[in-house]
């Protein structure tokens, strides 16, 4: 603290000017909080602020960019749905890579779209052994600590905020063909060159095979004639241009056919809403904070959304001054309409699929033969190019409409979830705290589906019904008795142990059926053929024995270890327990008497950890058992066929983790930040072996080998004007990570092939393994991939399946550097601010480019070209990599290292712009703060292909997926 | 001031009392442990049976190959029937996105990444493990009688998976006894398998095996009392038509016969008659022709999967994959060579896209979706036209292939009159009234018989092992593919003919290398058609 001087006056309030205010922030820690200063770990953490300003339905999408060393990634754009967070990289090939959630110091294994992100105060990512060893079995993916909000002031404060927004598509299509003429034109192209270089048939009888082809669905052919010609014309001429008396639409006396824009007609700009109320306040004794939420998004598709009705109270009381109890309840209700196959990047339900790769030719709705739409008592008809809808079948994912589908069908996942935490504080005696806490999660989802009868593949079924009950419950109980002594003034002891118990079932009940009475109603009694019934139920726990010892001299000196000893079900009982430990060091150099001159510092600190935590995610919760499955009909049963193979021996993977770096705040806490080194290795893998089947199964659970992650973190805040009326922050933060695999079984020889992936000792678990692309032969246009001769020279060779033994691994495709950027002003009432996130140095498959440069082979037929496809090999263009155009060719886009591209992007997430009106205005009115604002999330994406969204994965990237929502809103929020 | 001690200690003991929470968790599903699997043994002895049986439910079990993603076509031993027959040339059908065969018809199959080259060497060795857990379990010479049939069910299985294997890995016995085949996996190297791997044995050693397994299964079902509960077992008759099968195979004729005959003799099977054949049929079990069969409920998981079944790919007159992929048709030439007196003339539709054996509501249907010479072969489940309930039974062995291996083997070891008339004979019957063999040669016999065989098994998964065995290539023109790009003509001895080893097998079985694979070879080119 600095010294005041203060002249003596009668009555006087002394306020001590807080000096450093790092120092007294406070950190959620493993089983409690830290100061920050005293804080020997490494942790990110994301404010209220950072999260108030994010219209995200599901908090994990608001960390992007958000902390060093933490990447998200999303394959799915569905409201409501996570994204997938990896902390400091990858530690391992088969178990999972998810963070440990804790709300509210409770593990929680719910859905995190079931906690409102307005009632959440911070998101504490705890990322190195010392903070995480405390969690044992299933802190090595890191932790991410979810606080919820407390009542703040003395006095209560009503606060109530609304917006209201409109979503649309962030990421557009590939830059893909959008004229019929032009599409027509390359489909009559492939057919034509068909003829002429594969049959051997010459110009006249190439122009007739393809003419005649070009409306079947056979051989490459697109399956719809869309145009109408005169009498014994052919659609194309010799000179490949099409007939000019040739008019689009085509009649053939029972419907009329005409192409739809799909993407126009299945992509719609909806609307979001949300409204938030909380009340807060506190007092001596007690505080509290009661909230309520309401959210609407309606994504951007018909058939899916996002409802949330989400309540909050929180409150403690300190009942005597040796006794604290307090309980958090949260109750959500949310409806998720969320169709299934939108992220099923093969399947004709997927509504982005189609209407991303679809040629521009064909219809979507049904008509009648004089052109008008064909209406079903009302509804729209459409066109499921199945041949039964209308006399023609689609080449393109045929028997499928997911506009159709999207409305007549219903998908609903209707969640009661309850989140539940009680616990009490005694102080016997000075110093010391013994806290019991009890932690409940309820997960009821029921799942309502009515595949509709009108059309498509559910109505060849007479409807379907469905619907499923499934009930998820964990509960958690903490024992833990802290004591805290100071000795000689100068020693400070704070020595902690405890107990840590967690339970979580399942139970799931579904019923299900065929052919529908009610048209409408999705109840299996509504249905009457291939009535089934399923129920199952699962379990897993865990419980640990826990300690730590946090000590220090002087407030400078820091020095912390802790021990967790831990059992998981998932684990054979003579292999489930594991010890866990860490240790670390602080030093703040700025309290030294060397730093004493240094006035501009206000904090210098070095820290240091190392430490081990585990991790049990195998995915299977009985992983050291053999598993079968149990069948039988008509008394008959059947309980040998092998579903799992298990192994005995299986135990945790475990995380060896070594973190240093400083901490340090300059100029008036102007400046600061932080810069980190991490090594994170895992050893004892869990890995599933491969194993040659004629075992009889694939592959077996083992603990094998050992990966490092290793890199540097720095994060960065400047505030480069700090006064009263005018603030304005920038702010940075950069992972640089790099990974390698140590070790792998030793019969792999040290290298293991899974398909399209290649892990070798020594390298990048981030490396592919294509056939090699060796470009277009200028002769005949066909594409080329590199094989070997039988001496072993490296030859061009037009057969890919003798390539594909022939493959090799690729570079490394992990990002060199990561991280997110953005800035804050606030001016005289307005405030405004930006943040982008961004990834350079990485390579990604992109499958979604791959499509659309097909070359017109009859798997492809009526799928749509990317505009590269210009360029095709011609007689004319023979220099050029981009194969000829040949509908008998099947390997002009086959799986090579052709489609890698660069992973690069600078993604803008979000812009806030907002004036809160003068405090003096609104005072009148009794409202002590209104702010209205205009908040835009996930704004704009740069990437190396206009189309391409790298943030899906490390490896690859494709179009055929629920988009990333833009949402652009205006709100007002009030304070009374 | 005392109860905060009160309270405290409570706090404590409730440190020490955490028995709460029990680390033994075990799914409560259809999926059981092999701990559970031993509990319910204990309990009800009678659920020993199950284990059993799961040498027979493995037939059918749904995408138990490909694990990484949904394939439609991993659909247990049909889907290899399947497969099969795509390669030969007398199972037509369109390349397009909904014909789940379409790597079988380009020969694409035998790139060693393939689905559908995992498929079939992961579906054999699956059943090949749930055999070998039967005889683990039972021990190699039980004395009960219900042991006993256990065993027998398990080695005869394990004989017919080794003989499908052995055919589609290495060309036929007789020319190829000491080439490589595949890894003989018993209960004497099953546990070891994963870690030490297998390298290939010889053809020779692989018949050895197989003749071994059958002989013993002979033996323990000679005398058995114990009924077969339905035909998914294998009861005496069955176990000598394997051995037919089998003997045929190998090429010992006599043999062959001797046991077809004692198949015929010994099962109560009769060959389906020409009334009953003038209807769909081939989706029952409980026809009085099937002796063997994969039997389907309705309740099974190809069935509920609605598409995921061999009926849906195959079936013209069931909802499913056929009706959107163009459906399966015969060979043109073959069917051409079926004179309008055979009964089997209406198993495919005429150039007019009718058959005889169709009503007028199954007509109208089949030229919505189909073109001439498509299969009309195979009924809908329960004869329900357009029904979603895909549940047919599937043909492992009808009594009608003993006739003719009878026939093939008598002309083949050089009694040609006696083959004639078991030819004649059954052909008159049950199939032609006005049939008459004009070979002479016990080699025009056998092509003869061939021929019937062809047009007899078709769409039954046994077209490729006479392709193999009989040494014949893949001669598809004029048959009438509809894509140029599935037109060719592999000559006898190609090795594209061979199915390949997959690539998982041969990177985690470190007793087997890329050089221990079979030839990898470009696919076929096309050949010009032939009208």
């Amino acid at each position: 603290m600095k010294t005041q001087e203060l002249a003596i006056k009668p009555k006087m309030n002394v306020i001590l000017e807080v000096d450093n205010k790092m120092l007294d922030e406070v950190v959620v820690v493993a089983y409690g909080t830290a100061k920050k200063g005293a804080f020997t770990g490494s942790a990110g953490v994301v404010k209220t602020e950072q999260i108030e300003k994010r219209q995200v339905s599901d908090v994990t999408n608001a960390l992007a960019g958000a902390v060093a060393g933490v990447q998200i990634q999303s394959s799915n754009g569905q409201p409501g749905t996570s994204a997938k967070v990896k902390i400091r990289g990858v530690g391992s090939i088969n178990a999972s890579s998810d963070p440990l959630y804790v709300v509210d110091g409770i593990p929680y294994d719910g859905d995190i779209s079931s906690i409102n992100s307005q009632d959440i105060e911070s998101l504490t990512v705890l990322k190195d052994a010392a903070s995480t060893a405390l969690y044992g079995a299933r802190g090595a993916n890191g932790v991410i600590m979810i606080t919820t909000k407390k009542g703040t002031s003395g006095k209560a404060a009503i606060n109530f905020d609304a917006k209201w927004g409109v979503n649309s598509r962030m990421i557009k299509n590939y830059d893909v063909m959008t004229d019929v003429v032009d599409y027509m034109d390359h489909a009559y192209q492939a057919l034509y060159n068909a003829g002429k270089y594969t049959l051997g048939y010459d110009d006249a009888k190439s122009n007739q095979y393809a003419n005649s082809y070009l409306p079947v669905k056979s051989k490459g052919g697109l399956g719809y004639q869309i145009y109408t010609l005169p009498e014994g014309e052919s659609l194309y001429g010799l000179d490949g241009k099409m007939n000019p008396n040739a008019k689009l639409g085509y009649s053939d006396g029972n419907y009329y056919y005409t192409p739809d824009n799909w993407a126009d007609e299945i992509f719609s700009n909806k609307s979001r809403q949300e409204y938030n109320l909380n009340v807060s306040g506190s007092s001596d004794k007690a505080n509290y904070y009661v909230s309520f939420g309401y959210l609407d998004d309606q994504g951007i598709i018909e058939g899916s959304g996002f409802t949330r009705y989400s309540t909050r109270a929180k409150g403690d009381y300190q009942v005597k001054k040796w006794l604290k109890v307090g309980a958090n309840l949260g109750y959500t209700y949310s409806n998720s309409r969320y169709p299934g196959e939108q992220t099923s990047t093969a399947s004709s339900g997927n509504a982005f699929l189609m209407a991303n790769m679809i040629a521009p030719i064909y219809p979507l709705y049904v008509r009648n033969a004089d052109g008008s739409l064909m209406m079903n008592r009302g509804r729209k008809v459409y066109d499921y190019g199945d041949g039964v809808s209308t006399k023609f079948s689609r080449s393109f994912m045929s028997i499928s409409n997911p506009a159709g589908d999207l409305i007549y069908n219903k998908d609903e996942y209707l969640h009661d979830i309850v989140n539940a935490n009680w616990y009490a504080d005694f102080t016997p005696i000075e110093g010391l705290t013994i806290s019991a806490r009890y932690g409940m999660n309820l997960d009821s989802q029921r799942y309502n589906l009515l595949g509709n009868v009108y059309s498509g593949q559910s109505a060849s079924y007479g409807g379907t019904a469905y619907q499923g009950h499934s009930r998820k419950w964990g509960f958690d109980q903490q024992y833990i008795a802290t004591y805290r002594k100071t000795f000689n003034e100068d020693h400070n002891l704070d020595v902690m142990i405890g107990y840590d118990g967690y339970k979580w079932s399942e139970e799931v009940v579904e019923a299900s059926g065929q052919n529908l009475y009610n048209p409408e109603n999705f109840h299996v009694n509504n249905a009457i053929d291939q009535l089934i019934g399923y129920g199952y139920g699962n379990s897993y726990a865990t419980e640990g024995y826990i300690g730590r010892v946090n000590y220090d001299y002087k407030n400078t000196y820091y020095g912390s270890v802790s021990f967790r000893r831990d059992g998981s079900s998932r684990f054979h009982p003579d292999h489930r327990w594991g010890n866990f430990w860490s240790a670390s060091a602080a030093w703040i150099l700025s309290n030294e008497s060397f730093l004493e001159d240094a006035k501009w510092i206000d904090l210098l600190k070095f820290k240091a950890s190392f430490g081990q935590q585990g991790n049990d995610m195998i995915g299977n919760y009985y992983a050291y058992i053999d598993q079968f499955k149990m069948t039988g009909a008509n008394g008959i049963f059947s309980d040998g066929s092998l579903y799992y193979k298990g192994n005995p021996d299986l135990t945790w993977e475990t995380s060896t983790s070594f973190n240093t770096g400083f901490d340090f705040s300059m100029f008036n806490s102007r400046f600061n930040g932080s810069i980190e080194y991490f090594l994170r290795q895992s050893g004892d893998m869990l890995y599933y072996k491969p194993v040659g089947p004629t075992a009889g199964y694939q592959e077996i659970p083992m603990n094998v080998g050992s990966m490092r992650n290793s890199g540097l973190e720095l994060d960065l805040n400047y505030a480069i004007i700090k006064n009263k009326n005018i603030t304005w922050d920038v702010n940075l933060n950069a992972s640089f990570i790099k990974n390698k695999i140590i070790e792998l079984h030793p019969d792999l020889e040290g290298e293991l092939i899974n398909s399209s992936r290649i892990y070798t000792e020594g390298e990048s678990m981030y490396r592919m393994y294509l056939v090699k692309y060796a470009g277009v032969d200028p002769e005949t246009g066909t594409a080329m991939y590199w094989a070997k001769d039988k001496e072993g020279n490296a030859i061009k060779t037009a057969d890919y399946s003798l390539a594909s033994n022939y493959k090799e691994a690729t570079d490394d495709l992990l990002p060199t550097v990561y991280g997110g950027f953005g800035t804050s002003l606030n001016l005289y009432g307005f405030d405004a601010s930006i943040q982008l996130s961004y990834q350079l140095g990485g390579q990604i498959y992109d499958s979604g480019y791959a499509r659309f440069m097909h070359g017109g082979n009859s798997s492809y037929a009526g799928t749509n070209w990317h505009k590269d496809i210009y360029n095709a090999w011609t007689e004319n263009n023979r220099n050029t990599d981009v194969p000829r155009l040949n509908a008998e060719d099947k390997y002009a886009s086959s799986q090579s290292d052709r489609w890698l591209t660069s992973s690069n992007y600078l993604s803008l997430n979000n812009i806030t712009i907002g004036y809160t009106l003068p405090k003096v205005l609104t005072n009148k009115f009794l409202v002590d703060r209104l702010r209205v604002y205009f908040a835009a999330d996930n704004v704009a994406l740069l990437s190396a292909r206009k189309g391409l969204d790298p943030r899906q994965s490390y490896t690859s990237a494709t179009t055929a997926l629920y988009t990333p929502i833009r949402t652009v809103s205006g709100g007002i929020s009030v304070t009374f | 001031m005392k109860t905060k001690y009160i309270v405290s200690a409570c706090a404590f003991s409730a440190l020490t009392l955490n028995s709460c929470v029990d680390l033994d968790t075990f799914p409560e599903d259809k999926i059981i442990t092999s701990d559970q699997k031993e509990e319910v043994a204990e309990n009800d002895p009678s659920k020993a049976e199950a284990g059993v049986n799961a040498v027979f439910t493995q037939f059918s079990s749904y995408a138990s190959i490909i694990t990484e993603s949904e394939r439609h076509n991993d659909i247990g031993y049909p889907g290899l029937m399947l497969f099969m027959d795509s390669n030969g040339a007398d199972f037509v059908s369109d390349d397009n996105g909904y014909n789940w065969m379409g790597n079988s018809l380009t020969f694409d199959d035998r790139i060693f990444t393939a689905y559908e080259c995992r498929m079939m060497w992961g579906v054999m060795y699956n059943q090949i493990y749930a055999a070998n857990n039967v005889v683990t379990s039972v021990g190699e010479n039980p004395d009960d009688p219900t042991l006993q049939f256990y065993l027998a069910q398990a080695l005869a299985t394990r004989a017919f998976n080794y003989w499908v294997l052995a055919q589609n890995y290495q060309f036929n016995y007789t020319s190829h006894k000491s080439s490589p085949c595949v890894p003989i996996i018993t209960e004497q190297n099953a546990a070891t398998v994963s870690t030490e791997g297998c390298t290939r044995s010889t053809v020779e050693e692989v018949y050895m095996q197989i003749m071994n397994d059958i002989n013993k299964a002979i033996g323990f079902l000679e005398n058995s009392t114990i009924k077969r509960r339905d035909k998914r077992y294998i009861d005496f008759a069955v176990a000598y038509g394997l051995r037919a099968r089998i003997n045929l195979t190998m090429g010992n004729w006599s043999d062959a016969a001797k046991d077809a005959e004692n198949a015929i003799n010994n099962t109560s099977a009769t060959p389906y008659t020409i009334n009953e054949l003038k209807r769909p049929a081939f989706d029952t079990s409980t026809d009085n022709a099937w002796m063997w069969g994969i039997l389907i409920a309705e309740s099974d998981r190809v069935v509920t999967t609605g598409i995921c079944n061999f009926p849906s790919h195959m079936g013209s007159l069931n909802y499913g994959y056929a009706w959107y992929s163009g459906g399966r048709q015969i060979n043109k030439e073959l069917y051409k060579s079926i004179p309008e007196t055979d009964v089997r003339k209406g198993w495919w539709l005429n150039e007019d896209v009718a058959s005889p054996n169709l009503n007028e509501e199954e007509k109208e249907l089949v030229e919505y979706y189909f073109g001439p010479y498509t299969q009309v072969k195979f009924a809908p489940y329960n004869d329900e036209l357009e029904t979603s309930t895909n549940a047919c039974d599937i043909p492992l062995m009808r009594v009608e292939e003993m006739y003719l291996i009878k026939a093939e083997g008598e002309a083949m070891s050089g009694n040609v009159t006696g083959a004639k008339a078991t030819l004649e004979s059954f052909l008159r019957d049950y199939r032609d009234p006005e049939y008459t063999c004009k070979a002479s040669s016990p080699e025009a016999m056998q092509e003869e018989i061939y021929r019937q065989r062809r047009i007899e098994l078709w769409g039954e998964g046994m077209n490729w092992f006479d392709v193999m065995r009989l040494n014949k290539g893949v001669d598809r023109r004029g048959a009438g593919y509809p894509n140029a790009s599935s037109v060719f003509n592999i000559q006898p001895g190609d090795p594209i003919l061979l199915w390949r080893i997959p690539e998982k097998e041969i990177q985690a079985n470190p007793a087997l290398s890329n050089e221990d694979n079979n030839e990898a070879v470009p696919v076929p080119s096309p050949v010009p058609d032939i009208e």
